[in-house]
């Protein structure tokens, strides 16, 4: 995408954001629906990030279309969606790595019935892999795929899933009892309407909009072609799409942190609002550019697990030091007079742990940086921006 | 509150030259149990914290009921009273500094508890060097503020130690339970009953 229609897209999120903002609190307490919120959006914003030769409603600005499928497009968007609000930002459809994923799952049909779902009302796929006792550790996940004579059976419990309780349906990582090795944890499609498919939501300290949820499966009979046509991919397929999802969970946090920052920077005086300044503005931009390294290394085909890492984990460092210094600043009953500041604190401690924690975050960096892949000197900064 | 089955010390040294303070009863018993205890030996103390917002035992509430908190260990009242605004008690305030350290290494055993029950590649998480290294860090910074007289800088380690250890819990301190309760309860005694005038922020 050329640089004034990235400029564009950013101009529409940012448009949409403010809209979004004035249901934070509503949402975050319940009083509103994040559903609903995203019901009552023009479809446009529903069908984002469809494949733009299916998308009977694509974004348009000045008489051209503004597809949102590379990861400079979708971490563009997602930090300016995540300035209004992150947990709604989360409720959009299109916002899950299952969207993604579900492109490559489903066969011409189901893929056909899928899009007409989407552009008719807002619809929502889930990606599950954690479970109650297996969060880092996905290799060791216990949901089975047991194949049979006439299909599959599937038997475990998934945590934390968003979209979870809200999903027509979704992709369920199990491990398949007849293989072993890479290529027994696969996904599975998996319809929520399935007899013994049971869904409820978790009652989370924030990132309401994402619809956080404990999934149910017991006995949940799958057709053997859902999960046969994707066993070669397995679980170190989902990885790859994890690595490209990652810095687009940096953007989430990049957004969620320059929310903080404009809303600290408003209340205070001159003084302090320099000082404020001095702390952060130079790290807001120095993490920009790695998110926009990795998206623009992703889109040319030479991403790396580590540089994903590395853009995500210096937007949640600042963004988690963003909103503890906010509530410092700001004084004290800082989160009783501001309860926006509260909950974006909240919805920043959820990001975190989303595509893995800091800590394997960090792993995976050095890692990176040991074995050659992720050399300082010699990368052009904030290349792609 | 009863350690996990790594402790081993019969009479452990404490690093806390001043074991018995409130600290002590938030760390055995909770944040509801140690208020309680405050307000019961010390009823002439004003509980009322900044912007006259108190956070106070669930049977003791005073002025106007904003929210209350729940957990296992007991029910806290959010109250207010507008007229109170500028009755901070330095008293309540050293107390509560202790609380909150005791509260912030409560957490940290519930985290001991909650991560020596999950495995990574076949150990116990808890077992995970980087891990350990956070309870190392996180120790020393308790053992440190407990021997420091500023009490804004202690109670501001207090604050760091909870933000840390909630993260070591993973998703499940992200959701309701005990520990998000916990730390629910500390961030705002830490909003509440912090150092630090009004004027603060230069707004
Ligand atoms: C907002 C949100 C959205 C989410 N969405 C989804 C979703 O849609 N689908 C889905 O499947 N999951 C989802 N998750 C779950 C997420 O992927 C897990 O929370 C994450 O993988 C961490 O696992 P855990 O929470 O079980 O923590 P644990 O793995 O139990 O980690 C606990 C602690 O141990 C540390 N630790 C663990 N292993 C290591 C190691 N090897 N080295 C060093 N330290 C280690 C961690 O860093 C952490 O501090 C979501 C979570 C959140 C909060």
């Amino acid at each position: 995408m050329p640089d004034d229609d990235l400029k564009a897209l950013r101009g529409i999120g940012r448009e949409l954001a403010e809209g979004l903002r004035t249901h934070s609190l509503d949402v975050h307490e319940g009083r509103e629906a994040a559903e609903d919120v995203v019901a009552a959006l023009p479809a446009e914003y529903w069908c984002l990030g469809l494949r733009p030769d299916r998308n009977p409603k694509p974004l348009r600005e000045g008489g051209r279309t503004l597809p949102v499928r590379s990861c400079r497009e979708f971490t563009a968007l997602m930090e300016e969606l995540c300035r209004g609000d992150a947990g709604l930002a989360l409720a959009m459809p299109f916002s899950s790595m299952s969207a993604m994923l579900m492109e490559q799952m489903l066969d011409a049909s189901q893929l056909d019935a899928h899009y007409a779902r989407m552009s008719e009302r807002p619809t929502w796929t889930f990606f599950a892999l954690t479970e109650p006792e297996r969060g880092s550790d996905a290799g060791a996940i216990t949901t089975t795929l047991e194949p049979g004579e006439d299909g599959a059976v599937l038997n475990g419990v998934k945590r934390y899933i968003g979209n979870g309780a809200r999903a027509y349906c979704g992709l369920v990582f199990a491990r398949n009892t007849a293989a072993s090795g890479m290529f027994a944890v696969q996904p599975v499609l998996v319809p929520s309407d399935a007899p013994g498919f049971t869904a409820e939501l978790l009652d989370t300290m924030g990132l309401k909009g994402a619809g956080l949820s404990e999934i149910r499966l017991e006995g949940v009979r799958v057709p053997v072609a859902d999960g046969a046509r994707t066993a070669p991919t397995g679980l170190r397929g989902a990885m790859q799409t994890f690595d490209t999802f990652r810095p687009c969970v940096g953007a989430m946090a990049l957004g969620a942190g320059t929310a903080v920052y404009e809303y600290v920077d408003r209340e205070l005086r001159a003084g302090a609002q320099r000082n404020w300044r001095d702390r952060f503005v130079h790290r807001i931009e120095a993490t920009r550019g790695l998110i926009a390294t990795a998206a623009a290394a992703l889109d040319a085909g030479r991403g790396d697990g580590s540089v994903s890492s590395a853009a995500k984990l210096s937007a949640v460092r600042l963004a988690d030091a963003l909103a503890a210094a906010a509530v410092d600043v700001l004084g004290p009953a800082a989160r009783l007079d501001h309860p926006l500041i509260d909950k974006w604190d909240g919805d920043i401690r959820g990001i975190e742990f989303m595509e893995g924690t800091s800590d394997i975050q960090r792993q995976t960096i050095a890692q990176g940086w040991i074995a050659g892949r992720l050399p300082l000197v010699g990368a052009r900064p904030g290349e792609g921006r | 509150m009863p350690g996990t089955d790594e402790s081993t010390a019969a009479s452990p040294t404490a690093l806390s030259p001043n074991g018995s303070d409130y600290g002590a009863t938030a760390f055995a018993d909770g944040v509801p149990a140690a208020l309680a205890r405050l307000l019961a030996e010390h009823p002439d103390w004003s509980p009322w914290g900044h912007r006259g917002y108190a956070l106070v035992p669930e049977f003791a509430p005073r002025g106007t009921i904003v929210r209350t908190l729940q957990s296992d260990e007991g029910g806290l009242a959010l109250c207010r009273d507008e007229y109170r605004e500028h009755s901070l008690d330095p008293r309540w305030t050293a107390a509560v500094t202790g609380i909150r350290l005791g509260g912030a290494e409560r957490l940290m055993r519930l985290c001991v508890q909650h991560l020596s029950r999950r495995t990574v590649q076949g150990r116990m998480t808890l077992a995970h060097p980087v891990v350990r290294a956070h309870f190392g860090e996180a120790v020393l910074d308790l053992a440190e503020a407990r021997q420091c007289a500023d009490l804004p800088a202690a109670g501001r380690t207090a604050d760091a130690v909870v933000r840390a250890t909630l993260r070591r819990f993973g998703a499940a301190g992200y959701v309701d339970g005990p520990a998000r309760r916990l730390a629910r309860a500390l961030d705002l005694l830490s909003d509440l009953y912090r150092e630090g005038g009004p004027d603060h922020a230069g707004r």
